[in-house]
């Protein structure tokens, strides 16, 4: 059966590993920095050079977790940086005797799952790859890079300030990255993952680094293509008028009362403060049933003047007033030669949320009338309201343009980090 | 099956492939050159180095349809790695290859190599046209046998030194040329293949794993 290979580091003496023997070609020492040549028994020294600054994984080396359904154990870890030194990513990688080498890539708290691909991809344009014939890919960063720190095992001859050439492809969440290292070409093949799942993945009890800003393949929150954010809409416009739909069949929409008023000018306004004298009260009537609202309807055949009822829904037991003020006004006459008219007979207000129980209505007319004048009021019991569905309807239609506008932000985010963003000449023109 | 008498210790030696010229003895790790019925000594191979391939000689898997057996093993090293070509006998009678780099594996075949360009005219990137299919030349190796088990078609001598170039295509299509100074031009073909999909039997076992 084999085994991983323990030896200890020629420089300093610490206990080192190698896990996947034969193919680990130098081992990074955790303690002194030294890079050992495993390639043969002799275990020489390759590099003293110790990194500028140490970096210490997330995940430490020797970890084992299960990602895409294969155990996995990570035995070795390197930073990388771009060649200004500004940005700084994390690599880790993993291996299983079965399955060969995969890489976790770490940067800004965003993190890939990265295996080598062996069919190329093929290059459409400048700026864009087909990958197995189906989905393209964007360029998004080309730079040149170097590794920065290093620790534990290698499949080749690693060295800080080792050197590359990257491309890097997205179509998130996936990305292809294109390597040109140690005179090969290297192409990888990864896709996003979230954070927490390799805090469980591997155990750790440690928060994982923070994420922060948009990650090149992170997939956007408002992904949803147009189609099915549109799609979302349809359905839930069909379901605003079933709604509407069950709400018109269920609707009693019943007149429960009706009664006639006259409106008596002769009468003294208002005698005194609180004076109630021209006040109008209407029959009792009861409303029936589930708390529900009402609608009070005002005719009168009103000319050239208006009519007001300040009425007042009076509950016959607590006394409670719900008040549901209505009024009509009518207005005509011919101006520069045409006739013109203004206002309505007939008038309606809505008072929501009626308890049922006996009731008056407590009227308190006002007109501009110089006569007496009739009006009828007409109460009606559990009316569909037609405007919350306008208003619906509204709402809904406003979902694809929030996600349009909200996903829009996200991708100038993500490639607000790239030299070959497709929004770069609008900002500039901006 | 043929079966040979190792001339330096004796031991049974088995040439499962009529393809196969070159074996090393199980028994005392002689290099044997076969000529027809005859088994020459060419010196020792030697213990091969402990690796952590999943493939050892006896490994059966399946592909295509057809079983085959690992029954030979070519391990080669370059200036900054090695890995494995097993030689594998199908049960149609067919040879073929599995390469085995790191986790990687591909079922190969030799193919008519008279395609293939001049050593010369290759750099990497360089376009190659192998059985009406267009591959792109991605490295180029100076490749020295670290040594070899089993049965093989060729010499595989420890440091025997040859020139091995990896063509890759858009789909997962494997081709391979190598140049060397006994064998000439040798080219292969085949397809990049997971593990898993080879149902693959009598793995190397490894602890904790």
């Amino acid at each position: 059966m084999a085994k991983a290979i323990a030896f200890n580091c020629p420089n300093c003496g610490a206990n080192l590993n190698i896990t996947a023997v034969g193919h680990t070609i130098s081992v990074a020492c955790h303690s002194c920095g030294s890079v050992i040549d495993t390639a043969n028994e002799n275990y020489q020294i390759l590099s003293k050079v110790r990194s500028k600054q140490t970096c210490i994984p997330y995940i430490p080396i020797g970890s084992r977790g299960k990602l895409s359904g294969t155990k996995f154990e990570v035995i070795g870890f390197m930073q990388r940086c771009d060649y200004t030194e500004t940005y700084f990513w994390r690599e880790y990688c993993l291996y299983n005797p079965y399955k060969g080498f995969y890489w976790l890539f770490e940067f800004d708290g965003h993190w890939s799952f990265f295996k080598t691909i062996k069919n190329k991809p093929s290059q459409l344009s400048i700026d864009e790859i087909q990958y197995l014939g189906e989905k393209t890919y964007k360029l998004f960063n080309s730079d040149r890079c170097k590794v920065n720190y290093v620790e534990g095992e290698f499949y080749w001859r690693v060295k800080v300030g080792d050197q590359s050439e990257i491309q890097d492809y997205i179509h998130p969440p996936y990305q292809i990255s294109k390597e040109k290292a140690r005179g090969e070409t290297i192409w990888t093949y990864g896709k996003y993952i979230e954070a927490r799942h390799i805090e469980k993945i591997f155990a750790i009890d440690q928060e994982p680094p923070r994420s922060q800003g948009v990650a090149p393949n992170q997939p956007s929150t408002y992904n949803q293509s147009n189609a099915e954010v549109w799609k979302m809409a349809w359905i839930y416009l069909g379901l605003v008028f079933l709604v509407l739909f069950a709400r018109y069949s269920t609707a009693g929409n019943s007149l429960i009362h009706s009664e006639s008023f006259t409106f008596e000018k002769s009468v003294p306004y208002s005698l005194s403060e609180g004076e109630t004298k021209n006040n109008l009260l209407s029959q009792p009537f009861r409303i029936e049933g589930r708390t529900s609202n009402i609608k009070l309807t005002l005719k009168s055949d009103v000319n050239n003047e208006w009519l007001f009822a300040d009425a007042l829904l009076v509950n016959e037991n607590s006394g409670k007033g719900i008040p549901i003020p209505v009024g009509v006004e009518f207005w005509h006459g011919r101006s520069g030669g045409e006739n013109w008219r203004e206002g309505k007979k007939k008038a309606s207000t809505l008072a929501m949320s009626v308890p049922p129980g006996y009731y008056r209505l407590n009227i308190l007319p006002s007109s501009s009338s110089r006569t007496s004048k009739r009006f009828g009021l007409y109460l009606y019991r559990d009316v569909p309201i037609t405007s919350t569905f306008f208003w619906a309807l509204c709402l809904v239609l406003l979902i694809p343009i929030w996600s349009a506008w909200r996903n829009n932000n996200f991708e100038h985010k993500r490639w607000s980090n790239s030299d070959f963003s497709p929004y770069w000449s609008v900002e500039e023109e901006d | 099956m043929l079966k040979l008498a190792c001339p330096s210790c004796g031991g049974e030696v088995n040439f499962r492939s009529k393809t196969s010229v070159f074996a090393v003895c199980t028994f005392c790790k002689s290099n044997l050159i076969r000529t027809d019925l005859d088994l020459e000594t060419f010196g020792e191979m030697g213990e091969l180095r402990e690796d952590s391939s999943p493939i050892q000689l006896g490994t059966r898997g399946k592909f295509n349809g057809t079983w085959f057996d690992v029954v030979g093993r070519v391990k080669v090293s370059w200036s900054d790695g090695n890995w494995n070509e097993w030689y594998l006998y199908f049960e149609d009678g067919r040879a073929g290859w599995l390469a085995d780099a790191a986790g990687e594996f591909a079922i190969n075949f030799a193919t008519d190599q008279h395609n293939a360009p001049a050593l010369e005219a290759i750099a990497t990137e360089t376009s190659v046209e192998l059985e009406k299919n267009t591959y792109t030349v991605s490295d180029i190796k100076e490749i020295t046998c670290a040594g070899s088990e089993g049965e093989l078609p060729f010499k595989a001598l420890k440091g025997r030194k040859s020139t091995s170039v990896d063509l890759l295509d858009s789909d997962e299509n494997f081709a391979s040329i190598e140049y060397s100074e006994d064998e000439g031009i040798l080219a292969f073909t085949g397809k990049y293949v997971e593990l898993d999909s080879l149902n693959a039997q009598n793995l190397k076992q490894f602890e904790d794993w």
